[in-house]
């Protein structure tokens, strides 16, 4: 009964969804449960989680990360240059072990160098995330254009493809946990209890509830903006790392709309753009049912080019329900004070 | 009786469960000059707000000009006749008198196309009307606080104004303009028009009315004629008590100061402010809005550095750059406006409560745990004597009084040696109050030094122990609390500039 009560109203919403999405598509095309499309779901989970979880903490700041496909792809291409260059059909096995670490390190710290350019254009200039993010966005997509001259970078080594596609406790025709979804869980994870139960989450909150409040609590906010986005890009790096491992190449425009189904996913987890409410762990939930409904949609036959509007519906019909919902609570309380109010002035009257 | 300009029956309005106004009554009629008299945060601006349509009432009834209005709209409200001044007049400073006076009555009759001589034509007879000249192509920029008034009141009575509503007009006026303005305002009583004069200066309330209302906590205790108006007892209805003229005998627990600032300056805020504060000594600073005592708090908190001047804290001399070494000194401060600067509201009570203290709070992996959060905030509601609640409860669940004593309790939790109050106790209810007060006697009991920056005589006289009052940026006035009466103090705040 305890664990029940402290499940918020919001994770149990979202497990019906899930449910209820799953079993009418278990029914009507039986083959979504076949292991071979629950197995490419965990794979696409895996990817666009990343992202989700990118714009999950910029939301709780009340910011916001265009730039995150941007960053994946520019991280993507910098290590398809490194491996074009690098190595080539002589190079040995550790060899390549060796340039495939190199270039994780290399990425994540370009991540990181674009998370800080964010972060310093947000933090000392005041300007508006969302500018200051769709700038970058062009800007990182456009080095990566100049470097690739457009083309795609494909000199990507095989074991690094191998291992993207590999995974465990596979059984018989079922292949398993994929490698991907793993290393998605773990950063998400990571980056919920950093977010839900450490100081710099805690800031990180706070600065998206009232960042004045947080400026007269003390607390550097410079800093917090900064870890915020450093921590975006990062995680975006790794997206792209493993973009560029599960398609074996590196675009200057891969992922066109990744980040608006990254939106979608928190909005959906109720994670609100105006900041400071939300829960990280809920995203699972909404990546899940996002899932199931694309991947519906796919067996359903259904055109994409209606596809890209029904989650534009989505996002303003989630929206709508969580202004209405937050409408609804503040009604509720303030008719309680009402009432306590009366009741109070007659225990007055008839004293 | 002359007609109803406006009728409220039984109003109620309230912000995020606090309730503000509670059943109100009050009738305006034509011709006449009504004061509205209030503390601060007493309701005085949202029932402005509520008779001009920016805010929605609760419960009760609203009659304009007779007409019920179950949902006013800012453009009903003007097209009834009523116009508000608010403090800062809302003029345009980068157009012309003429311009900002045609302005709404331009828009009110949706002209798309401007006409510099219908514009004039407007302005000039609007002047007229209150019998004032003016340059009507003067940039609003180039011209005195006391003409920008003028200015808004031509164009609240070009718009065919029946009650002209006036947000505490006389603020920033000098006597002579005040003077001047009066006069305006019996004119316009002459034409018929009604005017709700808000004020807290209580000389000119009974000088320029005929009737006062006097609102408190968020309901109309009295409304008389000024002629049955018992002069004396106006400050009682305003405080709800008499004013306990006993003031606040502290026992400095040691000789040396706790915080001793010389001669600091920051230039367009203060200049030359020197005063010493002991532990248990509570210290008063006061003085007009713009007389530079909140940008002197903000200052030893370390938000707007001082540029020159030096800073002693127990002895030693201190540098305060920003607010992280403010608090490393052992500096607390309380903001001036707890909604937007004390709490964050949407967030619960354990967050708030150790949103000061929350790197000491982590275990050895760097985690908070629920239970650290949640015995924090049970500590804080104990000490604080505050009802019970449970640690997940929203900031904004909780009334006024008890929203300050969490912005107090946060910053108790750093067990700081200096505490800058600003406005310890606006917007919160009697009772509340007095145990606020209460808390911070019982603070410096215990040796921290205190700075209160209020406005509130009443407030000054009974919990400090010394006072300065500041206006035009430096000190004017320093003395104990025990040597200057109630109206002493009020005589120096008002005291305006020397003409």
């Amino acid at each position: 009964m305890r664990i029940i009560r402290k499940i918020d109203n919001k994770t149990l919403q979202l497990a019906v969804i899930c449910v209820v999405l799953f079993t009418v598509m278990a029914f009507i095309r039986p083959k979504f449960t076949s292991s071979a499309n629950i197995y490419s779901m965990m794979m696409q989970i895996g990817t666009s989680g990343l992202f989700a979880v990118c714009i999950a903490i910029v939301y709780l700041s009340r910011g916001i990360d265009l730039s995150i496909i941007s960053i994946a792809n520019l991280v993507g291409i910098i290590c398809g240059v490194i491996f074009r260059t690098a190595l080539n059909e002589s190079s040995s096995d550790a060899e390549v072990t060796g340039v495939i670490l190199l270039c994780v390190l290399i990425g994540i710290f370009i991540g990181m160098l674009c998370g800080f350019i964010n972060g310093l254009l947000i933090a000392e200039l005041g300007i508006f995330p969302i500018l200051v993010t769709l700038a970058t966005q062009n800007i990182f997509m456009g080095i990566s254009m100049i470097i690739t001259q457009g083309r795609a970078e494909t000199d990507i080594p095989k074991s690094l493809i191998q291992f993207a596609d590999s995974s465990i406790l596979s059984i018989g025709d079922f292949r398993g946990i994929p490698i991907i979804l793993l290393l998605f869980l773990a950063i998400y994870v990571s980056l919920s209890v950093i977010v839900h139960k450490t100081p710099f989450g805690f800031k990180l909150q706070w600065h998206g509830s009232n960042s004045r409040v947080s400026f007269f609590n003390a607390i550097d906010n410079k800093r917090v903006i900064y870890t915020t986005y450093i921590l975006s890009g990062a995680v975006a790096a790794v997206g792209g790392l493993i973009i560029t491992g599960r398609t074996g190449s590196a675009k200057a425009d891969y992922g066109g709309n990744a980040v608006f189904q990254a939106l979608l996913t928190c909005v959906l987890a109720g994670i609100s753009p105006l900041g400071g409410r939300g829960k990280v762990y809920n995203l699972i939930l909404s990546l899940m049912a996002l899932q199931f409904l694309s991947t519906g949609f796919n067996m359903l036959r259904i055109s994409p080019l209606i596809r890209d509007s029904l989650y534009g519906f989505l996002l303003v019909f989630s929206i709508i329900m969580e202004y209405l919902i937050e409408k609804r609570r503040v009604n509720m309380l303030n008719k309680k004070t009402m009432l306590t109010e009366r009741m109070t002035a007659s225990r007055y009257t008839r004293s | 009786m002359a007609d109803k300009l406006v009728e409220l029956k039984t109003i109620n309005k309230m912000f995020s469960g606090v309730s503000v106004l509670k059943n109100v009554d009050l009738s305006v009629y034509a011709g006449e000059v009504l004061c509205l008299v209030g503390e601060n945060g007493s309701g005085k601006s949202t029932l402005i707000k509520i008779i001009s349509g920016v805010y929605p009432y609760e419960g009760g009834e609203l009659y304009l000009a007779g007409k019920h209005f179950a949902k006013p709209t800012p453009t009903q409200s003007i097209n009834e006749g009523i116009q508000v001044i608010y403090q800062d007049f809302s003029v345009f400073s980068n157009l012309t008198v003429a311009e900002n006076i045609a302005m709404s009555s331009n828009i009110q009759n949706k002209k798309k196309i401007v006409n510099w001589r219908r514009n004039h034509k407007i302005a000039s007879e609007a002047l007229k009307k209150i019998d004032v000249k003016m340059d009507l192509e003067a940039e609003l920029a180039s011209l005195s606080v006391a003409q920008k008034q003028i200015v808004a009141i031509s164009r609240a009575i070009s718009q065919k104004a029946k009650l002209i509503i006036m947000d505490e007009p006389t603020t920033a006026l000098t006597r002579k303009e005040i003077d001047r303005l009066f006069e305006i305002i019996r004119g316009l009583k002459a034409q018929g028009i009604a005017i709700i004069f808000v004020s807290h200066k209580l000389d000119e309330v009974f000088e320029i009315c005929d009737r006062i209302a006097v609102i408190r906590s968020g309901e109309i205790v009295v409304d008389l004629p000024v002629e049955e108006f018992p002069r004396d007892k106006l400050v009682y209805y305003m405080i709800g008590k008499d004013i306990q003229e006993e003031c606040f005998a502290c026992s400095p627990s040691a000789e040396n100061p706790m915080i001793r600032v010389n001669n600091i300056s920051r230039r367009g805020e203060f200049r030359n402010v020197s005063f010493s504060v002991r532990p248990g000594e509570i210290l008063a600073i006061t003085g007009q809005l713009g007389s530079g005592r909140t940008e002197l708090a903000l200052s030893l908190f370390g938000i707007n550095p001082i540029q020159s001047g030096e800073i002693f804290i127990q002895g030693k001399k201190v540098k305060i750059k920003n607010q992280r070494e403010a608090r490393k000194l052992g500096i607390a401060y309380l903001p001036e406006d707890r909604l937007s600067e004390g709490l964050y509201m949407n967030r619960s009570l354990g967050d708030n409560f150790s949103s000061v203290i929350i790197s000491q709070l982590k275990n050895r992996f760097g985690i908070i745990k629920n239970a650290v959060l949640e015995s924090n905030s049970n500590y804080w509601i104990e000490k604080l004597g505050m009802t019970r609640k449970r640690y997940t409860t929203p900031a904004s669940d909780f009334s006024g009084g008890n929203q300050q004593r969490i912005v107090l309790g946060k910053w108790l939790a750093t067990s700081p040696k200096i505490f800058v109050l600003n406005g310890p106790t606006v917007g919160v209810d009697v009772k509340s109050k007095s145990e606020i007060h209460a808390v911070i006697k019982d603070l410096a009991a215990q040796g921290m030094a205190v700075i209160i920056i209020s406005d509130d005589i009443g407030e000054i006289l009974s919990t400090s122990s010394k006072v300065i009052v500041m206006r035009d940026h430096h000190i004017i006035f320093e003395g104990n609390t025990c040597d200057i009466s109630h109206q002493e103090l009020n005589a120096q705040i008002l005291s305006s500039q020397a003409n």
